[in-house]
């Protein structure tokens, strides 16, 4: 299984390297105009041209062909970890890794309330399939997920800070101004965990072997708790990589909302003051980013589940 | 469903759609999604305002008999712009689906079918695009093709189409053993025929109910972006555009944006009771 596992880990930088050439390929057929400031189209830079900049285009006057700008870029990337030049007073390199680690605490309070709130929800819904309880979380479940996510920002801004002065609007300012937008992202959440949750559990309840436990007598607590929530979990744990890489986009639109100074303002950023390697500097962080999660998922099925196991190790050994 | 003669009065999809029919609050909403709709389509007909025309005279009006739905900061007539954004709107995020359907069943049934290493390219790209955020697609097209025109709608496409292509490669692959396919292939039938003949066929249910949710996920995402600036450029509206609009006088005016709020969530709303009837008068055929 670890082979299998550390095949998919290397597979990530053939991978990164083609997501970078088909976007660093395009943002180079762009128009100038449309990206104004855009590096590569050189009159432009070389008036804004920083010592950086320059270091990573010296050899590019040399050998102009477009792939050699892009060997150059992934040599720099790679070996140097430097994503190109911004107007920015720090480092590209250091402002994406600072605004993917204030994204990530949002992307993960917002996980893991999403969890604990929706797991127990959606169980209950299951197991009360068709009862009053059931109804109503999922009609409640079907309006959370059809409130536009700018709504329920305006909402609690509304609420939290017009209204009762607990929070505030804008920004980054202590630890308060993470509620917000942390309540917005788990919203969608909630939605999507007690969906999937409410089928999981549907899917182990249907099954021949609880008929058989009913059968025998054993109590209604122990079959819910060790043997419906332990069967349905590794259906519930093969959709988390979904949830993750969903509720990450949810956090970059989030921001944006709440100017908060997360990897999806610098997005944003990026694009209206013209700066493509910041562009591409988030899309591979974030891509290797989705990527990791997508292989840490797989392992964590891998792991609770014997099945799973069984099959990748089949896999590895091909 | 036409393809079934009158003489066998039951067939599975009418079953259901009977089913569906007993449903009253989905049908309700229903209704009121296709008054939204119509509405929108026939906007000449329901206002008589330029949903570009100002009216500096007049601003951030509450909602009255000439303004239905009050008018913004530069004196437009809300409830035209909100008419003639929805057609915008229903443009963009219709075209999506359907791209996204044409998309999704294409390569799910060409992964599902003949499966080996196809499936297994089309299975790894799609895990790829499905890892790209949405909002990082639609920012990558505007800047690529020009931002303003509504271009975002291939955004929206490519990132409705992996859950379908994945949900039809699963639905396909699962009916590839049975035996009627078999049949079918030991009778030397032609594989587009048992493609349009029995696969296609037996997939609809799960699919329609999967288009269909990705119609009210295109409304959510394209009214996003248009919030958050990305969406289309004057004159023409689209519902996200209005209301960031509104956004900016919430304390004085916040009619400007409530209002606005309540037909996208209502559209979005109705379109998702709509889907989850329709879900479960399919699935209730299978038991």
């Amino acid at each position: 299984m670890s082979r299998y596992f550390l095949k998919r880990i290397i597979l990530l930088l053939p991978t990164l390297l083609a997501i970078l050439l088909a976007v660093f390929m395009l943002l180079n057929v762009t128009s100038p105009a449309r990206f104004s400031g855009f590096g590569i189209y050189s009159s432009g830079y070389a008036e804004g041209s920083t010592d950086l900049l320059d270091r990573v285009f010296e050899s590019t006057q040399a050998e102009p062909g477009l792939f050699n700008k892009y060997l150059r870029y992934c040599y720099n990337l790679l070996i140097h970890g430097e994503f190109g030049a911004s107007d920015s007073i720090f480092g590209i390199s250091q402002e994406i890794f600072f605004r993917l680690g204030i994204s990530l605490i949002l992307a993960g309070f917002g996980f893991l309330i999403s969890l604990l709130i929706g797991i127990p929800l959606g169980v209950t819904a299951a197991i009360k399939n068709g009862d009053a309880a059931d109804r109503i979380i999922s009609m409640g479940t079907l309006v959370a997920a059809s409130i536009p996510s700018y709504t329920l920002a305006v909402l609690t801004m509304v609420i939290f800070t017009v209204q009762l002065r607990w929070l505030p609007l804008l920004g980054l300012s202590s630890w308060k101004s993470y509620v917000m937008p942390i309540m917005v992202i788990a919203a969608a959440g909630i939605a999507m965990t007690v969906k999937m949750t409410r089928s999981a559990v549907l899917e182990v309840l249907g099954k021949q072997y609880i008929t058989v436990l009913h059968a025998k007598g054993i109590s209604e607590r122990d079959i819910i708790f060790r043997h419906i929530l332990k069967n349905s979990f590794v259906t519930i744990a093969s959709t988390l990589n979904n949830l993750a890489a969903q509720l990450l986009c949810g956090t970059l639109i989030a921001e944006n909302f709440f100017a908060f100074p997360g990897i999806g303002q610098l997005v944003f950023r990026s694009v209206s003051q013209g700066q493509p390697y910041v562009l591409l500097g988030t899309v591979a962080v974030l891509s290797v980013l989705l990527m990791s999660f997508n292989i840490f998922f797989d392992f964590v099925c891998a792991l609770i589940s014997p099945q799973i196991r069984m099959e990748y190790s089949h896999k590895g050994r091909k | 469903m036409s393809t079934e003669k009158a003489s066998k009065p039951s067939s599975p999809a009418r079953r259901a759609l009977k089913r569906f029919a007993k449903n009253r609050l989905a049908l309700f909403c229903l209704a009121v999604f296709l008054l939204i709709l119509v509405v929108c389509l026939l906007a000449p007909l329901f206002t008589s305002e330029d949903p570009a025309e100002l009216n500096l005279g007049n601003t951030k009006q509450n909602p009255s008999l000439a303004h239905p739905m009050g008018t913004d900061i530069l004196g437009r007539d809300i409830l035209a712009r909100m008419l003639y954004g929805g057609r915008t709107t229903f443009r963009i995020c219709f075209v999506a689906m359907l791209l996204s359907s044409a998309f999704g069943l294409f390569f799910g049934l060409l992964s599902g079918f003949f499966g080996g290493t196809l499936d297994q390219m089309i299975s790894r790209a799609n895990d790829g695009l499905a890892s790209i955020p949405t909002f990082l697609l639609a920012i990558f097209v505007e800047v690529v093709t020009g931002a303003g025109k509504g271009n975002y709608m291939y955004a929206i496409a490519l990132a409705l189409t992996p859950p379908l292509i994945r949900l039809t490669r699963n639905l396909v692959m699962s009916i590839m053993g049975s035996e009627y396919i078999e049949a079918a292939r030991a009778l030397g039938v032609k594989n587009s025929r048992i493609i349009s003949g029995h696969v296609l066929r037996n997939i609809a249910g799960p699919v329609i109910v999967q288009i269909f949710s990705n119609f009210s996920e295109a409304i959510l995402t394209c009214t996003i972006m248009g919030y958050l600036g990305l969406g289309v450029h004057s004159p023409r509206v689209e519902w996200g555009t209005i209301i960031k609009d509104g956004f900016g006088f919430i304390l004085n005016a916040p009619l400007q944006i409530a209002l606005p709020c309540l037909v996208v969530f209502i559209c979005v709303l109705t379109l998702n009771i709509v889907g989850s009837g329709i879900r479960d008068a399919l699935s209730e055929e299978e038991e």
